[in-house]
């Protein structure tokens, strides 16, 4: 007799099913998003080390004893058992050597890797970046190094790709873990604060400019400071602030972050728009083209994008554009 | 201050100390495992094997130490903190070390120190040092670094045909991007000297977004010799945009201080500013 299908209970019913039959311990994870965060954060933990060295002590020991025990054996016997005791102390450093050259292979494998990240984001290939990022923090790091860099560079995907809140998650997580040096913490904070605008998290911008003024900053991280300051002059209305901030930064914006001086012409030009004084806009809007395309720039900074339109940009050569 | 000549005379002196350290511990390892058996029958061959590897480990732990005496001074030659660097680097190359790759590395580092200090042909001079020893495995890595730096010094120091050599050797190379950089710095900077224009103008868009990832000198400076390039093929154009460019990064002045050929791109340099004024 043919069994009615009954669209609730028949075998069709794939909900159905699905509740019906408990899930198998087997059963493959649930599907993440791409630079699922929280997951990356806790699945890139390094494991810890096997402890190799005591493995190797051990061994010495355990043979040595051996060889003291036999070494009451006379003659010939006695000539054998040092031989052996001998071969085996060779093959234990031996094994110790090969599995430390394996080790060292592994994490030079990920540090190239790391480091081919980097040129990536150079070169301003995002998504391969992205991609190579997902990967690898996906499993284990061997080193927390490795792992601490991989961050640094998901950060600043994340930002790329304007998701600032998880760019903040990945920056706060990394300076918790107090495991970078004072140089590269002063960037990642600069990078927090910049994120905190773009999330007009502006109080707690606020207060992170101000922390970053006290530690005194030099040199182009004085440089990313004067930007970070700048950008928060413009967010906050404050043209005037900016325009007198601008005059005196320029010199060491020049000088240290090269083609992203643009970010500040482009910035400056906003905030000569606000006040109306359209000519030393237009100015400076034609120098922030020149080093970086407009779009990009209304990219980083969407109130740029007033500009478009108003003011014309430099035009590069056809094969540049 | 390290002078050339006594830096290169110790590196080669504790190589070779250094090799034949390594060379009677291989021996006093194979000694250990035969000869107990045979000539004293009260040692153990494991204690005595024992005995060498404990010698080994402490060596290699004081090399490990010795490499990171010097591993600041990269970071400490680019803040401009010459003195702290020289210091550092002297005190690597007056250390012992079981590791080659070490001491080539604190000879390279002088090399640098010496580069920024611009006593470019003492530089070239210490380059070629590293390069003429046996690098292996573990320093091979410097071996790129080590030739841009001597094309880099040559070209400073005025030996045209010495970078063309250095940079020869390059040419074909799996190079990583900051070194892509420097070659191409390099490159632009030798090409112009000896005039070959069109070759410079090719491929100039790759060369420019190049150009963009450098330091704001290097990046100012390859885009003006490019804008030279442009002008001399008649692409006015072109050469009006990077020369543009380049004033922006840099005051053309200093520009044409470091290269009189970009005089010019900008025949009153000197005078004025190109960069618009802010008020």
């Amino acid at each position: 007799m043919a069994v009615p299908f009954n669209p609730l209970f028949g075998p069709y019913n794939a909900g159905f099913v699905s509740q019906a039959v408990p899930p198998s311990p087997a059963a493959p994870p649930a599907p993440r998003g791409f630079l699922d965060v929280p997951y990356l954060l806790s699945a890139s933990e390094p494991r810890r080390p096997v402890p190799r060295l005591w493995f190797f002590l051990g061994g010495m020991l355990l043979v040595m004893a051996s060889s003291a025990a036999f070494s009451g054996v006379a003659g010939s016997g006695r000539l054998a058992v040092e031989i052996f005791s001998g071969m085996l102390m060779a093959g234990l450093m031996a094994a110790v050597v090969a599995a430390s050259a394996a080790a060292v292979r592994r994490v030079r494998a990920q540090q190239e890797l790391i480091e081919g990240v980097g040129e990536l984001l150079q070169l301003r290939r995002w998504a391969e970046a992205a991609g190579q990022l997902d990967r690898f923090l996906s499993a284990p790091a061997r080193t927390a190094g490795l792992r601490v860099q991989g961050l640094i560079y998901l950060g600043a995907v994340l930002a790329r790709y304007q998701r600032f809140g998880d760019a903040l998650t990945v920056y706060e997580h990394v300076l918790a873990a107090d495991a970078v040096d004072a140089g590269t913490a002063y960037g990642l904070r600069l990078g927090r604060a910049m994120a905190m605008l773009r999330e007009d998290h502006l109080v707690d911008a606020d207060r992170a400019i101000s922390e970053l003024k006290r530690a005194g900053p030099t040199g182009t991280a004085a440089a990313g400071l004067a930007l970070v300051e700048l950008y928060r002059d413009v967010k906050t209305g404050h043209a005037d602030d900016a325009v007198t901030r601008f005059a005196k930064v320029l010199p060491i914006v020049r000088q240290h972050l090269g083609h992203r001086a643009s970010d500040a012409w482009g910035l400056v030009a906003r905030a000569y728009d606000v006040l109306g004084r359209t000519a030393d806009a237009a100015a400076a809007y034609r120098t922030a083209t020149l080093l970086a395309p407009a779009v990009e720039l209304s990219r980083r900074y969407p109130e740029l994008l007033k500009l478009e339109g108003r003011y014309e940009p430099t035009y590069a050569p056809p094969e540049a554009a | 201050m390290l002078s050339t000549a006594s830096a290169i005379s110790r590196l080669r002196r504790d190589l070779t100390l250094g090799a034949l350290v390594k060379g009677l511990l291989v021996l006093a390892a194979v000694a250990a495992l035969v000869l107990p058996p045979m000539l004293a029958p009260q040692v153990h061959s494991a204690a005595a094997l024992m005995g060498v590897g404990v010698v080994w480990l402490a060596l290699t732990y004081n090399s490990a130490k010795t490499s990171r005496l010097s591993a600041d001074s990269p970071a400490l030659i680019a803040a401009g903190e010459y003195d702290r660097a020289e210091a550092q680097i002297a005190a690597a190359l007056g250390t012992f070390s079981l590791f080659r790759a070490v001491k080539l590395q604190a000879l390279h580092h002088l090399a640098l120190l010496r580069y920024g200090q611009k006593r470019y042909e003492d530089a070239a001079t210490l380059s070629r040092a590293v390069l003429n020893q046996r690098l292996g495995t573990a320093a091979a890595p410097l071996a790129k670094p080590a030739r841009l730096l001597l094309a880099d010094s040559m070209l400073e120091a005025g030996d045209v045909r010495g970078a063309y050599d250095a940079l020869r050797e390059l040419a074909g190379q799996r190079l990583s991007l900051p070194e892509v950089l420097k070659l191409l710095a390099a490159q632009v900077d030798y090409e112009s000297r000896v005039g070959a224009w069109d070759r410079l103008t090719h491929e100039a868009m790759t060369k420019v977004q190049l150009a963009e990832l450098m330091s704001t000198p290097a990046a100012a400076r390859t885009q003006a010799l490019l804008a030279v390039a442009f002008r001399r093929t008649n692409r006015s154009d072109f050469a009006d945009w990077l020369a543009a460019r380049a004033a922006a990064l840099v005051d053309p002045a200093a520009l044409v201080a470091e290269r009189p050929l970009l005089a010019e791109l900008w025949p009153a340099a000197g005078a004025r500013s190109v960069v618009p004024s802010i008020t």
